[in-house]
């Protein structure tokens, strides 16, 4: 076991490579691969998101522990395929048409690829019919979308109004942040949740795909 | 029912007027009240606290989260939650007694401190935009500076706040509010502010503001379309299209201000987010390219920086976030009275100087840069940014941990639009042969501290130079030589400018800078 813990412990330092030759020999010890995943690599960024809601860590620790995590899936994707192991959920993110902020998008993304949900990135500037068509054309739960301008806000209503008419609304949740984002912006718009940070909306991404699963 | 609402008493700052029951509080306020509102009240910043007395409702969950049960108990309230009630009373917190003068302004003393001297213009008055009388003016997001000239020589500078902060402190919630329907407030405020600066210039020089026959107006690229009435709609979503980059002539009437007979010159913007007041600031500091790369960055709530090198000009503005500009922190402030501006640890304490030797009431740009570099220099703050617990520099004004995340934002933000457009040349930043550091925060912050915490780049002191309002300096060259109009035309015209949003180099420069370096 301590293999694992070895792993999760260089993930929260960052240190990619070692994190990787760790990984492999975990799958050459025989440890199956979903083991290695929840307890060393999932564990490890648990730690890295707790840490950073309590503000111990900031962006750059939780990018190069996030970087360290990719290395080390990357060794166990085919085997997880193989195993037929799926993520715990899917979810389609990006910055909204516009802005083309996507730090804080990026973070929330790593977030919830190391809570073990598969994320679909559509970058920057992205217009609701993109959300939305990504929804249903890869069956995502969620649909998430980041603002850093008053001005560029707007465009989330817009999301809500496309999953709407698509009729989708009533399976995919919808969440929103973003630094003018807020509680009462959110229940304005009819979006389903406002996180403030990007862990809270890991957090809440993976309560919603374990309540439709 | 359509009679009108009778009307009730109401106090601001002890002046009474008069008013309808249930206006917004914040909406009867302007920059001369002396509260700061840097979200434009939306409720969202918590800075526009007043003493308020009289039968207001109780505060709403929200604004309890946003004062605290401490200021609640003391009488304190968000003026951007209050609505007129009769006889209702507020007051600001603390009287803006510190004198317009101290705002600015161009730089020309303290040659000591490395100031760049700027060379007085020459007054040929064959070359000059005016024969008798002219005045240039920069509109910052902040503040507004201008200057009468009276036959080539300069009779006077004066500042002022930007009263469009009522309507927001940074430039994009500003331009929300035009968009909003507030496009001819934000003008009337701007152009009044302006015309009162004229007036006051010209009658403490002995003149009539109806004889001033030439304006130079500088800013950057929002505040000229503000001033002129233009949609701001294509500065507020990407692309980011500036529709215009002025550099064009028209009227102090078309442009509703005191001087109406003056003409009135805007400079040419680089881009939407790299201004006229950018331009002008080049031309000001008298930069040029040179073998190895001269670099100007103006440092406030965005920060923009141009490198050129040779015949070759690269520009880029970043989102600092107004960390710099004092709001935004737990007791952040602006530069005026009672801000803590200086920090140092020595012999084992926190030694402070506060402006206008008061109280501290709060803590300014340059204080929160020795203030970071003095936690660094201790130990109390790691590479990381981790700091453990909040940090008290006198009385109850300090630094918290989580002010220090908006400080490692806010400088590697800069930081990295430095060293994205050196990397953009093939420069690094010990080649450079100069480093100008523009703008009114820039010219109080000790280049120390700056250095320390890595804002700016660790290159030889002496390649440092601080020039204060270089903007405001180059649109009076442009006023007293008229061949300063083409030379500035054609840097803003020259210069290529990068857009950091999605510059994979930019992304890993500003996770780099964002860290402390040991």
């Amino acid at each position: 076991m301590s293999i694992l813990n070895d792993i999760s412990e260089n993930l929260q330092r960052g240190k990619a490579k070692i994190v990787k030759e760790l990984v492999q020999q975990a799958i050459d010890e025989g440890i199956p691969a979903q083991e290695i995943l929840e307890q060393g690599l999932l564990a490890g960024m648990d730690v890295v998101g707790e840490k950073f809601k309590k503000n111990e860590v900031f962006v750059p620790e939780v990018l190069v522990a996030a970087r360290a995590m990719n290395m080390g899936s990357g060794l166990l994707k085919p085997l997880l395929a193989e195993g037929g192991v799926e993520a715990i959920g899917k979810v389609c993110i990006g910055t909204v048409k516009g802005d083309l902020h996507d730090i804080g998008k990026n973070l929330v993304k790593m977030m919830m690829e190391g809570k073990g949900l598969e994320v679909v990135d559509l970058g920057t500037d992205v217009d609701p019919e993109t959300y939305v068509k990504t929804a249903i054309d890869q069956n995502c739960q969620i649909i998430c979308c980041s603002a850093l301008l008053t001005t560029t806000m707007p465009v989330m209503e817009a999301v809500v109004k496309e999953a709407e008419k698509a009729g989708i609304r009533d399976k995919v949740k919808i969440m929103i942040g973003g630094a003018p984002v807020t509680e009462a912006f959110c229940r304005q718009i009819g979006a389903d949740k406002y996180t403030p940070d990007a862990a809270s909306a890991a957090d809440t991404a993976v309560a919603f795909c374990r309540a439709t699963a | 029912m359509n009679r009108e609402e009778p009307k009730i008493r109401f106090f601001i700052n002890g002046e009474v007027i008069s008013v309808e029951p249930g206006m917004k509080v914040s909406g009867l306020l302007s920059g001369s009240h002396g509260v700061d509102m840097p979200c434009g009240g939306r409720h969202a910043c918590g800075k526009c606290m007043v003493y308020a007395e009289g039968p207001f409702p109780a505060p709403s969950d929200t604004e309890t989260r946003l004062l605290g049960e401490e200021r609640i108990k003391q009488g304190i309230r968000l003026a951007c939650f209050l609505e007129t009630v009769p006889e209702g009373s507020i007051r600001a917190l603390r009287n803006r007694n510190d004198s317009d003068e101290t705002i600015c302004l161009s730089a020309d003393s303290n040659a000591d401190t490395g100031q760049a001297a700027f060379t007085h213009p020459g007054t040929n008055s064959a070359s000059r935009l005016y024969r008798r009388l002219g005045a240039a003016v920069d509109i910052g997001t902040t503040t507004v500076a201008a200057s009468l000239h009276r036959e080539g020589l300069p009779v006077g500078t004066k500042g002022a706040w930007n009263p469009q902060s009522v309507l927001g402190a940074d430039v994009i919630s500003r331009i929300d509010a035009s968009l909003e329907g507030q496009a001819q407030k934000l003008a009337d405020l701007v152009r009044g502010a302006v015309s009162q600066l004229l007036e006051s210039l010209t009658e403490r020089a002995g003149e009539r503001m109806e004889e001033i026959e030439t304006v130079v107006i500088t800013g950057n690229t929002a505040m000229l379309y503000f001033l002129s009435g233009r949609n701001p709609e294509c500065l507020s979503h990407a692309p980011f299209e500036a529709d215009e980059l002025f550099g064009i002539w028209t009227s102090g009437e078309d442009l509703g201000l005191g001087c109406k007979k003056a003409k009135v010159y805007l400079p040419r913007c680089i881009s939407a987010f790299v201004g006229a007041d950018i331009t002008t600031a080049l031309l000001g500091t008298g930069i040029r390219g040179t073998e190895h790369g001269t670099m100007m960055a103006d440092v406030g709530t965005n920060g923009e920086i141009v490198l050129f090198r040779k015949d070759r000009m690269i520009c880029c503005a970043t989102a600092a976030g107004p960390a710099f500009e004092g709001a935004g922190l737990s007791c952040g402030m602006r530069g005026t009275d009672g801000a803590v501006d200086r920090v140092k640890w020595a012999d084992g304490k926190w030694k402070v100087h506060v402006l206008g030797e008061e109280n501290a009431a709060g803590i300014c740009g340059s204080g929160v840069i020795d203030g970071v570099a003095g936690l660094l220099e201790i130990g109390l703050l790691d590479e990381t940014g981790y700091l453990e617990e909040d940090v008290f520099f006198t009385g109850n004004v300090g630094l918290s941990a989580w002010d220090i995340r908006q400080i490692q934002l806010a400088k590697g933000a800069v930081r990295a639009g430095m060293e994205t457009i050196l990397l953009q040349a093939g420069l690094n930043s010990e080649d450079l042969d100069c480093l100008y550091v523009a703008g009114g925060f820039g010219s109080y912050m000790s280049v120390e501290s700056a250095q320390r915490i890595g804002l700016l780049p660790k290159i030889d002191r002496q390649k440092i130079r601080i020039c204060g309002n270089a903007a405001l300096a180059g649109a009076e060259r442009i006023l007293n030589d008229s061949a300063c109009e083409k030379e500035a035309s054609a840097l803003a015209a020259g210069a290529e400018t990068v857009n950091l949003g999605g510059n994979e180099a930019f992304q890993d420069f500003y996770m780099e800078h964002m860290m402390f370096e040991e």
